[in-house]
């Protein structure tokens, strides 16, 4: 409304600059022209067509005759009036055109700013001279300047390289700088006019104030525009951030190409993706080869089927399992699988990561091992049957011998006898004695016989384990052997508190051996003495039957232990010989071992122990 | 044969005479009778086989048993002996040289009524046999016998 006020007031003022003039009607309408164009000039078509029309019609009314009438009386004034009109129409619609380009041409501009200021990209231009003419305002902040200071300065400098700091020079002198990639890509655009895409440039920077590489990606279009200077812009993205990414996701890729295990990913239907150098490894096929394939297809899985495997994805999202699979070259392989469902949202499969390990060699040792223990197995009741057999025949001899032996003593005994008894008195002094010494022989020979029975009766007895009263059996013996020997004068001394974990049965006639071998060869002293004590080696509980008899010469203890070995005479120690091959077989029974220390004329210790382990390396100095 | 009687079976001939002379020797005066087969043994004591023919003999007081035998074991014997109603009560002591452990507890199970090991030594033998007749033939109310 003011626009087209002020255009009424115009055309206003258009009539009254001709009222100085005394004859309106001889002065041409050209007076009204400036009036029509500032209108339209100022305030566009509207305006411009409103002072044209008002004009228009002062010209016929005021300045036309008949005066002060809306009425051409001459027709040759309505020439005049035309183009009066008509100069102002055109005018108008000249002037809205103007206006309205650069109406345009403006927020075009202010358009172009918006978005240079707004783009993810440094945008730069340069001039001729290498200068930054202008720079927008991601450009600003990553170089960390005031606006007006990069004005002028080369594109290294301008974005804050490091390098051009330290170049006192200025940029494209110093040695880094006539290898920074930002300068030779520009001054190649510059010089030939070739634009420049996608070119990786790694500038030394301040971020946050700490020095560090960025990598930018450049591309350098030249500007050329006519009537203007020739310029170039830089675009700029700093691609610090994806580089790194990239990096870590080859050192990743790297890592699982590490993995001895074959790690293979798959897509739908398990079609194979990804085929790391552990699977090539250990399948054979290259990554070219297996990609594209279904997995278990190129693999040949036998033993699972897929559908139980798929079935349990789907229910828990990973299947582990022993597969059973075929190489390239048609080796059968086990390997240890892992699958994993992998999902791109909770509702959708994108496919399926199978981590395998070669198990082979693990399998066959199972194997191999499994063989052996069966077959150990089978040798363990081989030999055990053909133990129970020797057993058996071991038995039936001894019962044979304990039956069949002893008859015919029995009658060498008896007849001795009866001939002794019937014929005694035709017989002189010596023939008796004869038949004494006969006698006695077949005696000797019975009790050979009950002592060996004993001896491989103790080897077949079952070990019977329980807590042993040493001391009161030690006691008993001891009461049995005085009663034996009530015409001599022994003393028994015996620690009391001794347990230990036994066969009470077998300890016993271990105990009635040695006891009865200790009192047997202190039969000369008259002040016998024999000893029962416990004492310990290495921690380990040792039990002692000592006593002060005749004693032994210990380079003859080596055969002490074995059945009819004898180091006294029979006639100054009446005996079997089979004693303490009697002990000894008890006390190995018990995992224990057997040993003497001894002295002619000192008496002698006879030490053993019932531990759970076996050593009989002391041992074996007395057996050979 | 009256109900004194001795049944010795037996088939080693020298232990069949020492036992004769110790039962002498010990003045046991009662018949003794021999046996040295295990089949003849149950054939005289149960009346089978070829005593079947015959009258079957009055039981013997008291029976001495070895355990190794031709034919038929002691323990069969016993075993025998146990299982028929006539001879249930039949005094029988096993006179062996054995002294395993197992046949000792067989012939108890069996229902002996004592266990002797024949030793070596023939005057030990001889005191054994001489105990044996003292006790089941002079000191033991014998059962009556079946019919």
């Amino acid at each position: 409304m003011v626009r087209y006020g002020a255009a009424a007031i115009l055309a206003a003022l258009a009539e009254a600059a001709r009222l100085p003039l005394h004859s309106p009607t001889f002065i041409p309408f050209i007076t009204f022209v400036p009036f029509m164009l500032v209108a339209a000039g100022l305030g566009g078509a509207g305006p411009g067509c409103l002072t044209t029309v008002l004009c228009t019609l002062e010209a016929i009314y005021f300045n036309t005759e008949p005066l002060y009438r809306l009425r051409v009386a001459d027709p040759r004034h309505w020439f005049g009036i035309a183009v009066l009109a008509l100069t102002g129409i055109v005018a108008s619609i000249l002037f809205e055109r103007l206006a309205r380009s650069e109406r345009r041409q403006h927020a075009a501009w202010l358009e172009l700013a918006t978005i240079q200021d707004h783009v993810p990209v440094m945008l730069l231009v340069v001039d001729e001279d290498l200068h930054v003419c202008e720079a927008n305002s991601l450009a600003v902040r990553f170089s960390g300047k005031e606006p007006a200071d990069i004005l002028g300065l080369c594109p290294g400098p301008a974005i804050g390289c490091l390098n051009a700091l330290a170049d006192p020079g200025g940029c494209g002198h110093g040695p880094d700088c006539t290898r920074c990639t930002i300068r030779l890509t520009v001054s190649d655009t510059l010089l030939h006019g070739t634009p420049h895409a996608a070119v990786e440039a790694w500038v030394p920077v301040v971020v946050d104030g700490a020095e560090q590489m960025r990598c930018l990606l450049l591309s350098t279009v030249p500007m050329e525009l006519e009537g203007m200077r020739r310029t170039i812009l830089i675009c700029a993205l700093d691609i610090t951030g994806q580089k790194q990414a990239e990096t870590d996701l080859r050192r990743q890729g790297q890592l699982i190409d590490l993995a001895h295990d074959a790690i293979i990913v798959a897509g739908e239907n398990r079609v194979i993706k990804g085929w790391n150098t552990g699977a090539a490894e250990m399948y054979g096929w290259t990554q070219q080869e297996a990609t594209g394939n279904v997995i278990h297809q190129l693999l040949r899985t036998a033993n699972v089927s897929i559908h139980e495997i798929d079935e349990v994805l789907q229910r828990c999202g990973r299947w582990d399992g022993e597969l059973m699979q075929t190489r390239q070259d048609g080796t059968p392989i086990v390997v240890e699988s892992r699958q994993i469902l992998l999902r791109d949202s909770p509702s959708n499969t994108a496919g399926i990561l199978e981590v395998n390990r070669d198990i082979t060699g693990r399998k066959q040792a199972e194997e191999e091992i499994r063989a052996l223990n069966a077959n150990l197995e089978q040798r363990v009741r081989d030999r055990t049957s053909q133990l129970e057999a020797a057993n058996h025949e071991l038995e039936s001899f001894a019962y044979s011998v304990s039956h069949d032996l002893r008859a015919p003593l029995r009658g060498i005994d008896g007849w001795s006898l009866a001939l002794m008894e019937d014929f005694g008195a035709q017989l002189d002094e010596e023939a008796r004695h004869y038949l004494g010494r006969v006698r006695s022989e077949a005696q000797h020979m019975g009790r050979l016989i009950d002592d060996l029975l004993k001896l491989s009766r103790i080897a077949r007895a079952p070990l019977e384990r329980d807590s042993v009263d040493l001391t009161e059996l030690a006691a008993a013996v001891a009461g049995r052997l005085r009663e034996a020997h009530a015409d001599r004068q022994i003393e028994f001394a015996i620690q009391p508190g001794i347990r230990a974990q036994g066969d009470a049965q077998l300890l016993e006639v271990a105990l009635t051996n040695l006891m009865d071998n200790a009192v047997k060869f202190t039969s000369k002293r008259p002040d016998a003495r024999i000893e029962f004590h416990q004492t310990a080696q290495a921690g380990q509980p040792v039990l002692c039957v000592r006593d002060n008899g005749v004693g032994f010469d210990m380079s003859y203890a080596r055969s002490l232990f074995c059945a009819f070995q004898r180091l006294h005479r029979a006639s100054e120690f009446p005996g079997s010989g089979i004693g303490l091959a009697t002990v000894q077989r008890v006390i190995h029974r018990h995992g224990g071992r057997v040993w003497a220390e001894a002295k002619p004329g000192e008496g002698a210790s006879f030490y053993f122990t019932l531990g759970e382990t076996v050593d009989r390396s002391n041992d074996s100095a007395y057996r050979g | 044969m009256t109900a004194r009687t001795i049944l010795l079976i037996e088939d080693n001939p020298s232990d069949i005479e020492l036992t004769r002379r110790a039962l002498e020797r010990s003045h046991v005066v009662n018949e003794l009778v021999v046996i040295q087969d295990g089949q003849e043994a149950l054939d005289y004591l149960l009346g089978t086989g070829e005593q079947a023919r015959r009258d079957v003999p009055g039981l013997p007081r008291l029976a001495l048993l070895d355990l190794k035998l031709p034919r038929v074991p002691g323990l069969e014997i016993l075993r025998a002996i146990r299982a028929n109603p006539r001879t249930r009560r039949l005094p029988v002591v096993i006179l062996t040289s054995s002294n395993e452990e197992r046949d000792i507890a067989a012939s108890y199970d069996l229902g002996v009524n004592s266990y002797i090991q024949k030793p070596v030594d023939f005057n030990r033998f001889a005191e054994a046999v001489r105990q044996l007749g003292l006790y089941w033939l002079i000191l033991n109310e014998a059962p009556t016998p079946l019919t």
